[in-house]
């Protein structure tokens, strides 16, 4: 039975959603399926049929990173890159359920998501500071 | 950590957007990392996610016993699969079919006849047109065998009636250093401790799986191999292929991609050899990937040692002598078994100076999976042990545990356990002062110190070469043989060249690729900043001078400069050097100290990790591999593990791994600490390992300060110390 990740990565080419361990542990297949946060590997394709779905190459639009991903680069978010694209999915998901997150928030955010580069420091930093540019440009457009 | 929010604050303060850290780009500046924005935007490139017109994919039949002997591979079942292209078997290298880095001895397929080492090794390797059909084929595939008893345990593996894995033995090296009386100065010391330290086998885990793209290729109107490699050592892969292939060298060109992480684990050739060979025969692009289970199944882990410690001071404190006895589980095959318990016996005194030394150390084959090169390469074995007999000293003198490892730390003039005199850049002092307020402030604290190689050496070359090419009046590219797996060495090779020649970084790009002919050795050893550093300076130094005469990029478009480095001064562990000259076992160490603190529980609410680097060639990179290499030294002291029963892994899921997630982390602080290297470029030393070589010891010292238990198994599996209840016995 085809996973919706095999869809993604085979059919749609679209190969910035990553396979990490095929068993729903690592996160790096992460993808956010009708405004959930989904393992895609674990999700039978049939399922995802009529469904909305944004990976990681509908995060940044046009030339304009997402915040997160102004973060990640920012703060050194992404060492060797192949859990980015899952972390990345998974800040947008937290920011967008939780926008003024603590870090025992981000980190529990990120619980899904294995990194083994970073020690998820710089990670939670580039978490924390996407919120922080939220709150900034929110109270911009305000005054 | 905290740069980063004070950067944040600061523009907040400022009122503008924050931007992305370029930095000067010169070295020290927080320089952002090469190809970061692809990363971030998910367009980065890893092998499994390239695609070629006409590919087709390849699967693996794994031997199905531990040790048996290989009687007959039927095939034909499997070649009625749809869509299956080809099937072949250990007889269809062309080559030397027995590959390795140092030993020759493990086959890319065993063929019918021979006996399995472990269940990792390859019996047939299909091509079809889907990875499906490949793997289902590569089921079909009949292989009769006759049951061997595998060899398991390493002390059984020594006893004489044990069955024989090699011609040789069970036994694939020793290796010993000993200067001094150690046993006679144990005898007179004041106080002595004794302990039996067991370590465990454990997974590099990096999450992307093993993948090689190989496809037709040609050069001079002769027939080659193209291969997109994820390996750490394109040109050490480069010879092993070519070997396989029976070609020069010339005609295999091997291309690094970065890679999805290493960390050791990628230094030996899983997928490449049978690309290879199945692209080269059937003409066509061939796709191999493994799947978790595959990739936990296939490539070397840690070593497991058992470590026999004694170590003995005087009535004031100062450490007398050192015996040790290790034997390591090194599985079936040799990798680079041989040198971890090399570099485990080197650096069995830590980072202190012992007067008297007798440690000799074991390599044992069985039919486990084999262990080979993982962050720390057997120096975090023995930190483990000697750290632990340091504070077990303090507990039984009275001793107060920082000052007792002040005193005994090496200084310049000192010489480590393989009797090398360390003459300058000894930066364990400096670690130590650094911890020594928030030591002494601390309400529970355990303490560790490291030490750590820069460079393979031990009599073994360490060498990098450079080649810049001014492609276009905005395009100059640095091509060298180093792997990029995270770390930055890419970033590396760029801030080194626009350190020396103000080059905008923009213009840069770097390339790995052996048609180029600017190769290196396995990217391992934490010597790829040290020596890409000191090859790109050297090729700098035309380039420099045609830049301070006046010269534009676009007169220089077409010009090459190539730049050489390397150290062949490095003397032998556990032999004499040749006369008049010292015993040089590496050109280069990084040191550290770091400290874990407790709560009233026994959680650990912070880890303190002061780093020597000799020179921080980029902050956020250097904090990058400081702070990972404390997530996997915690997880080593307190979670990991990858048993073994019966020749087979106890699990093969990723879930069991016990890899620590965001939530299990401590408050993590990195301190630089820059005592310059002599021979590093701006005094750097290597620091992808030593970030977690005191780790597991630095934990265990904090828990038995907490309830005077001294630990000396890893994992330590302490779920208070993630603030967790334990787990109800099943």
């Amino acid at each position: 039975m085809a996973r919706l990740l095999d869809v993604i990565r085979e059919d749609l080419e679209l190969t910035g959603t990553k396979e990490g361990c095929g068993e729903g542990e690592c996160g790096a297949c992460s993808v956010i399926l009708n405004g959930k946060l989904v393992n895609s590997c674990l999700v039978p394709a049939v399922q995802a049929e009529g469904a909305e779905l944004r990976t990681i190459e509908g995060v940044a639009s046009d030339e304009q990173l997402h915040s997160v991903q102004e973060s990640f680069l920012h703060c050194g978010g992404a060492q060797c890159g192949i859990c980015t694209p899952g972390m990345v999915m998974a800040a947008v998901d937290l920011l967008k359920r939780c926008p003024h997150p603590d870090e025992a928030q981000i980190r529990d955010g990120l619980a899904g998501n294995l990194c083994r580069c970073t020690g998820y420091g710089k990670i939670v930093d580039s978490v924390a500071q996407a919120a922080e540019r939220a709150i900034q440009v929110a109270e911009e457009s305000r005054s | 950590m905290v740069d980063s929010i004070e950067c944040a604050a600061e523009a907040l303060r400022e009122g503008k957007p924050v931007k992305v850290a370029e930095g000067t780009g010169k070295i020290g500046s927080r320089h952002g990392k090469y190809t970061g924005r692809e990363a971030v935007l998910g367009e980065r490139v890893f092998v499994a996610d390239m695609k070629e017109p006409g590919m087709v994919y390849g699967a693996l039949r794994f031997s199905d016993h531990p040790r048996a002997k290989v009687l007959r591979i039927d095939i034909s079942e499997a070649l009625l699969v749809p869509g299956v292209v080809r099937i072949l078997t250990a007889k269809d290298a062309p080559g030397k079919r027995i590959v390795g880095m140092i030993f020759q001895d493990w086959p890319v397929m065993v063929a019918e006849g021979e006996i399995t080492r472990y269940i990792g090794d390859v019996l047939a390797n299909v091509a079809a047109s889907t990875e499906e059909a490949a793997r289902e084929a590569a089921a079909r595939i009949k292989v009769d065998y006759e049951e061997l008893q595998p060899v398991t345990d390493i002390f059984q593996a020594l006893k004489p009636d044990s069955p024989q894995i090699t011609e040789k033995g069970n036994v694939l090296s020793v290796s010993e250093v000993s200067f001094g009386d150690a046993d006679e100065a144990l005898k007179s010391s004041a106080f002595v401790t004794r302990h039996r330290f067991a370590t465990q086998r454990i997974e590099h885990a990096f999450l992307e799986m093993e993948a090689t793209l190989a496809l037709p290729w040609e050069k001079d109107g002769q027939k080659g191999v193209k291969v997109y490699d994820c390996g750490q050592g394109v040109y050490e892969d480069r010879k092993q292929l070519a070997d396989l292939l029976d070609l020069p060298e010339r005609l295999v060109n091997v291309v690094q991609v970065q890679n999805g992480g290493g960390f050791g684990g990628k230094e030996d050739m899983t997928t490449q050899g049978h690309a290879a060979l199945l692209s080269w025969h059937t003409n066509l692009p061939v796709m191999v990937r493994l799947t978790r289970a595959e990739s936990l199944r296939m490539h070397p882990k840690r070593h497991p040692i058992v470590m026999e410690y004694a170590l003995g001071c005087d009535e004031h404190g100062k450490l007398t002598a050192l015996t040790a006895t290790m034997h390591s589980d090194s599985g079936a095959y040799a990798s680079v078994g041989m040198k971890v318990i090399e570099r485990a016996v080197a650096h069995s005194a830590g980072a202190y100076a012992v007067p008297n030394v007798h440690v000799r150390g074991t390599a044992v084959i069985t039919n486990n999976v084999p262990c080979g090169a993982m962050r720390g390469f057997g120096a975090n074995q023995s930190c483990f042990a000697m750290e632990s007999c340091m504070d077990e000293l303090c507990r039984m003198g009275g001793f107060d545990r920082w000052r007792f490892r002040w005193d005994n730390a090496l200084v310049e003039g000192k010489a480590t356990a393989t009797g090398q005199i360390l003459r300058s850049g000894v930066g364990v002092r400096a670690c130590l002062e650094a911890l020594k307020d928030r030591f002494y402030a601390a309400k529970c604290a355990g303490l560790a110190a490291g030490i750590k190689n820069t460079g393979i050496g031990c009599g073994m070359p360490d060498f990098s070469k450079a080649k810049i090419v001014i492609e276009a009046a905005d395009r100059v590219v640095v091509h060298h043989g180093w792997c990029e797996m995270g770390q930055g060495v890419y970033t590396m090779a760029i801030q080194t060249l626009v350190e020396e020649t103000g080059i905008d970084p923009s213009l840069i790009e770097v390339r790995v690729e052996t048609n180029e002919e600017a190769g290196a050795g396995m990217t391992t050893a934490s010597r790829g900043t040290s020596l890409v550093g000191n090859s790109v300076r050297v090729a700098c130094k035309d380039l420099k001078r045609d830049l301070a005469e006046g010269e534009t990029l676009e007169a220089l478009v077409g010009r090459e400069y190539r730049g050489d480095w390397s150290c062949d001064w490095t003397t032998k562990v556990g032999h004499e050097p040749p006369p008049g000259k010292d015993v040089v076992t590496h050109y280069s160490y990084g040191f550290a100290a770091q400290m874990v603190e407790l709560d009233e529980t026994g959680k650990i609410t912070r880890i303190t990790a002061a780093h020597d680097a000799g020179r921080i060639m980029n902050p956020t990179l250097f904090e990058g591999q400081i702070e990972g290499a404390l997530h996997m030294g915690l997880g080593y002291a307190l979670t990991e593990d990858f048993p073994f029963k019966d020749g087979w892994p106890v699990s093969f899921k990723m879930a069991d791994l016990g890899i620590l997630r965001a939530r299990d982390m401590p408050l993590m602080d990195v301190i630089g600490v820059e005592v310059p290297d002599e021979h590093g470029p701006y005094g750097a030393k290597g620091v992808g390992e030593i970030g977690l070589v005191p780790t597991a010891a630095a934990v265990a010292n904090a828990l038995c300060q907490f309830d005077g238990l001294r630990r000396t198994t890893l994992p330590l599996r302490e779920p208070k110390a993630l603030g967790k209840k334990p787990k109800a016995a099943h």
